[in-house]
């Protein structure tokens, strides 16, 4: 007897939704993707039971005449690609035609569809794989697709589905996916009767990010800065990404979008990654949703049947641009933040009541050509005998306040008392948001920096800050030189994997002008006789190796210094203000001022923030003067 | 327990041995010092546990017995008590009390069988030799230790006992130091050995300029006995490196310096080099070195060293620690410094046996 047999046809296409249907979340992805192919409008899906019970997506799309509505449920039918050729450059979501087959072998189907123009629709019940009923129905146009009894007919398969609230989370994780991809389609998502969310069709992302995330994460958000289109692939990165400090514990808020495909890429998250580098904390994850549209034929999206994963013909250039847009992006917001701070407080009857006395310090540019009007502080309010609260300088003031005594002595006759109304020296406007001045209400435990801008209050950290300042200083000086390297007194021997062998002989050069002195010895063993001089401590060998990790993670054209930033950070830190030294307020402006000029502001180079923001808003509702 | 002894005597006496005590430790024995009487006097014993000094100082014993006191705080006390006669006495309990003057103290002790014993040296190959040529050579070598603790085996200095010779070498990878020391070896004898960095230190402490000290060498420790002290020590296990293929056969030049003028120097032009970037020139001219350092965001410096000199004109860089390191630590006023290209390794000599190779530093400013 012949021991191979073809297999029946729904067999087949058990075996085939085994891969294309693993839960009612991708059940919901494929017919929800279809929607989307077929032009909809709007895209209602209803689940039961975390989707095992039920899944209906309806579409007003163009539908399907009978013909094609009963194709459809064979295998390999779609009207997506047609060659071989097509295959090259999808540009449809779908185009592997397993889907409708897959789901209706392993559900109790039901497929409506009606043409706009078709006096009737057509209505398709499958069970378990088998056609039972085709008949006319009058539906309206568009397509309902409906799968109930998920996996009735496979139950292995079955009792592999979590809980019902874990697959509902899926399907509704799915959705949010397909609805920040197509913000122009209205998505409404009824779970166990009760609507969990109804998306009207927006233009802009932003707003159906708000739709979906809130109002609070949206504003956490900032536009990626498309530093034009790479001529390599004609790639364009557009969408959101988290501002510099923003952060989540893990992956799942960074949403990538290739073509309009929901991907999970390797090569893109470490570019998203490398591009926030020292502005995200060790085992912090960014929040992301970016969209990358390159030309369908440089990315292979049909390596995996839910085509989660995706393959691109030039990976290298893919993560470069994305690096430099993610970090184009963050040094943009930059500009943003430091006017923010350069904003002059509000005046004085907007502003909210019993603000506390501060200090007016004048910008810069006031200070140099009159250095004697440089500090006119406000120490009336400190003496106002009719103030609201009695404030106690020690508490509030500069750390060196001695109540009655000038504020800052070595000003001398300079320190002139004012009212708020005529804080800003050197005859700057008041309005004139160019002034830059900020003001410093003073330093909080000899550490915070309390500062006051148009939104409320800022506290800033002095030794983040300052080692945020410093290490910038410090990189750009070793960039502007060579590193020089040690020769060793006893060459070690490396031996690499061929892949890792295989990167290092091509980056050699480059290592070699980052001080690391390699030769190839063959079979995946290289000499290493020298290293750069602030590598010391570590066994080479290792250092080597994460070195070696870790430029291979960031991709070329990084930094020569890269690897020396650990070791800049380290330095920073010991050399920074600490916390409990006491700033005078010529130094606090000055450490403000190169904070602001800093490429990344706003955390230190290990990733910690150096400002926090309390806006109003928020000490409003602290105060129960405004509604949560 | 009871004696009775002058203060010097027993403060001579912590001191030895109180530098050995760990200050952080997770066994309070170990901050502990072990007194115990002998027929003459008393022995004071410090360990923790990689390495262990005792001492003996006289003192009249009016009853024998033995205790363990904390030794920092031993120290403390008795260094600050008003009369030069101690009397000292502990009970069954380990509660010690300290009479001096109008002073009395009470310390709680621990008992003696706490204490972990010192190892015991039998079938040791013993060496023996002069406290004078050892304290030398060991100032000569062991800044060139290396102390970077992933690379244990170069965490102390190799003594190597062949071939009539003691050697010693201490490097960090980057730099080696060595001296060979004439020594009578019999038969039999010949032994190579790690001693660790902390070991060294203590017996630099102990070591003088006169009298002989015996090394007695057991399977993986080492004992050295000088002055009526004894220190022990374990021995670092592993494999130290082919020190011998590093040493260059040849010199193509020798440069004669005096070692005061060149050191300081040395040291001036190196205040601008920068933590960072921390190498230094040494340019090559007829009869002159210029040593020159530059750091873009300080400054530069140079100073020029008229020498003998009649080479070719080269330039080489090294890190200035290296450089200084032999300097300060050798006494004579002459050294020389052999050099064979840019790229290859220099090595400072003097007239007596003595060795230190430095490797180059490749800059490119």
């Amino acid at each position: 007897m012949s021991r191979v047999a073809l297999l029946s046809e729904i067999v087949a296409s058990q075996v085939a939704a085994g891969e294309v249907v693993e839960r009612p979340a991708s059940v919901v992805k494929e017919l929800v993707e279809n929607s989307l192919d077929a032009g909809a409008r709007t895209i209602e899906t209803v689940t039961a039971r975390g989707g095992i019970a039920l899944v209906r997506v309806t579409d007003d799309g163009h539908g399907m005449d009978r013909d094609d509505a009963l194709l459809c449920l064979e295998r390999h039918a779609t009207s997506k690609i047609r060659t071989g050729a097509d295959l090259a450059a999808i540009a449809t979501l779908g185009f592997r035609g397993e889907a409708m087959p897959s789901i209706a072998s392993v559900s109790r189907f039901r497929l409506a569809t009606r043409e706009p123009g078709a006096l009737a629709g057509t209505e398709i019940l499958v069970n378990g794989g088998k056609i039972e009923t085709v008949r006319d129905c009058g539906d309206a146009p568009g397509t309902s697709v409906e799968a109930r009894a998920l996996f009735f007919n496979l139950p292995a398969r079955r009792k592999f589905l979590r809980s019902e609230a874990t697959e509902s989370a899926h399907v509704e994780t799915q959705l949010q996916m397909l609805a920040i991809a197509h913000p122009s389609v209205r998505f409404i998502y009824i779970r166990d009767g009760r609507t969990v969310f109804q998306l009207p069709a927006v233009t802009r992302l932003l707003d159906r990010i708000r739709d979906l995330c809130g109002a609070e994460a949206a504003d956490e958000l900032t536009p990626v800065e498309d530093g034009g289109r790479v001529a390599e692939n004609d790639l364009k990165i557009s969408g959101f990404i988290g501002k510099a400090g923003v952060s989540r514990g893990n992956r799942s808020s960074q949403r990538i979008f290739i073509n309009g495909r929901a991907v999970d890429n390797g090569v893109v998250n470490q570019a998203l990654r490398e591009g926030y580098h020292t502005a995200l904390m060790k085992g912090r994850y960014p929040v992301a949703y970016l969209f990358l549209e390159m030309d369908p034929a440089a990315v292979d999206v049909n390596v995996h049947p839910a085509k989660r994963e995706v393959r691109f013909r030039a990976p290298g250039s893919v993560r470069e641009a994305l690096t430099a847009a993610v970090r184009r992006t963050l040094e943009a917001g930059r500009a943003d933040w430091s006017r923010s701070f350069h904003q002059p407080p509000l005046p004085e009857q907007t502003r909210p009541a019993a603000m506390v006395p501060a200090l007016a310090v004048a910008d810069r540019a006031a200070s140099n050509s009159s250095p004697a009007a440089a500090a006119r502080f406000d120490r009336a309010d400190f003496s106002t005998p009719d103030l609201a609260l009695p404030v106690a300088p020690p508490a509030l003031g500069l750390p060196v306040a001695k109540p009655p005594a000038p504020l800052f002595p070595e000003e001398g006759a300079a320190v002139v008392s004012t009212r708020k109304e005529e804080a800003p020296a050197g005859g700057a406007p008041r309005g004139a948001a160019s002034a830059g001045a900020f003001k410093i209400l003073g330093v909080l435990g000899k550490l915070y920096v309390l500062m006051e801008n148009a939104s409320g209050l800022v506290l800033v950290d002095q030794h983040a800050a300052h080692e945020r300042i410093l290490f910038e200083e410090l990189r750009r000086r070793l960039e502007a030189q060579e590193v020089n390297s040690q020769k060793l007194l006893m060459p070690l021997t490396l031996q690499l994997g061929p892949k890792d062998a295989d990167w290092l002989r091509q980056n050699l050069e480059p290592l070699q002008k980052m001080g690391i002195g390699l030769e190839d010895f063959g079979a995946g063993s290289f000499k290493l006789d020298a290293l750069p001089p602030f590598l010391q401590g570590g066994e080479p060998l290792a250092l080597v190796r994460e070195i070696i990790d870790a430029l291979q993670a960031a991709g070329s054209g990084t930094s020569r210094l890269r690897l020396g930033e650990d070791m800049i950070a380290k330095t920073v830190c010991r050399h920074a203000v600490k916390a409990n030294d006491v700033l005078r307020e010529r130094e606090l402006v000055k450490l403000l001022e190169d904070l602001l000029a800093c490429e990344l502001p706003y955390c230190c180079p290990h990733g910690r923030p150096t400002m926090i923001q309390m806006s109003y808003g928020e000490l409003e509702r602290k105060f129960g003067r405004r509604a949560p | 327990m009871k004696f009775h002894l002058s203060k010097e005597k027993l403060l001579e006496g912590l001191q030895q041995v109180q530098s050995v005590v760990s200050t952080r430790t997770t066994l309070p024995i170990l901050s502990n010092v072990l007194l115990q009487t002998n027929g003459k006097g008393i022995n004071m014993t410090t360990t923790d546990l990689d390495v262990g000094v005792r001492c003996n100082i006289e003192a009249e014993i009016t009853e024998a017995g033995a205790t363990t006191l904390p030794a920092r705080r031993l120290f403390n006390i008795i260094r600050e008590l008003p009369s030069s006669d101690v009397q000292f006495e502990s009970d069954a309990k380990n509660v010690a009390s300290i009479h001096s003057g109008q002073s009395f103290f009470k310390i709680l002790g621990l008992p003696e069988e706490e204490f972990p014993p010192l190892p015991k040296f039998e079938g040791a190959k013993v060496y023996t030799l002069r406290q004078g040529q050892l304290k030398d050579a060991l100032k000569k070598t062991s800044y060139a230790i290396s102390t970077d603790e992933t690379r244990y085996v170069l965490n102390g200095i190799l003594c190597s006992f062949k071939e009539g010779k003691l050697t010693l070498v201490a490097t960090d990878g980057r730099r080696l130091a060595m001296v060979d020391l004439e020594l009578e070896i019999a038969p039999g004898k010949e032994a190579s050995v790690i001693i660790p960095a902390k070991a060294i230190n203590e017996l630099q402490r102990l070591l003088k300029d006169d009298g002989e000290i015996e090394i007695r060498l057991g399977e993986n420790q080492v004992a050295f006995e000088l002055n009526g002290t004894l220190l022990v020590s374990k021995l670092i296990e592993g494999n130290y490196p082919n020190y011998r293929q590093v040493i260059p056969n040849e010199a193509k030049e020798r440069i004669e310096l005096e070692r005061e003028t060149f050191l300081n120097a040395v040291r001036r032009v190196s205040l601008l080099t920068s933590e960072k970037s921390n190498s230094l020139k040494l340019i090559f001219t007829k009869n002159n070195i210029d040593i020159a350092a530059n750091s873009p965001e300080i400054g530069e410096a140079k100073e020029s060293l008229p020498v003998k000199y009649g080479g070719k004109d080269f330039t080489i860089a090294f890190n200035p620690e290296f450089l200084m390191a032999p300097l300060r630590n050798l006494p004579e006023d002459t050294v020389y410094l052999d050099l064979i290209d840019e790229m290859s390794p220099g090595v400072i000599k003097i007239n007596t046996s003595f060795l230190y190779v430095l490797m180059p530093m490749r800059i490119s400013y």
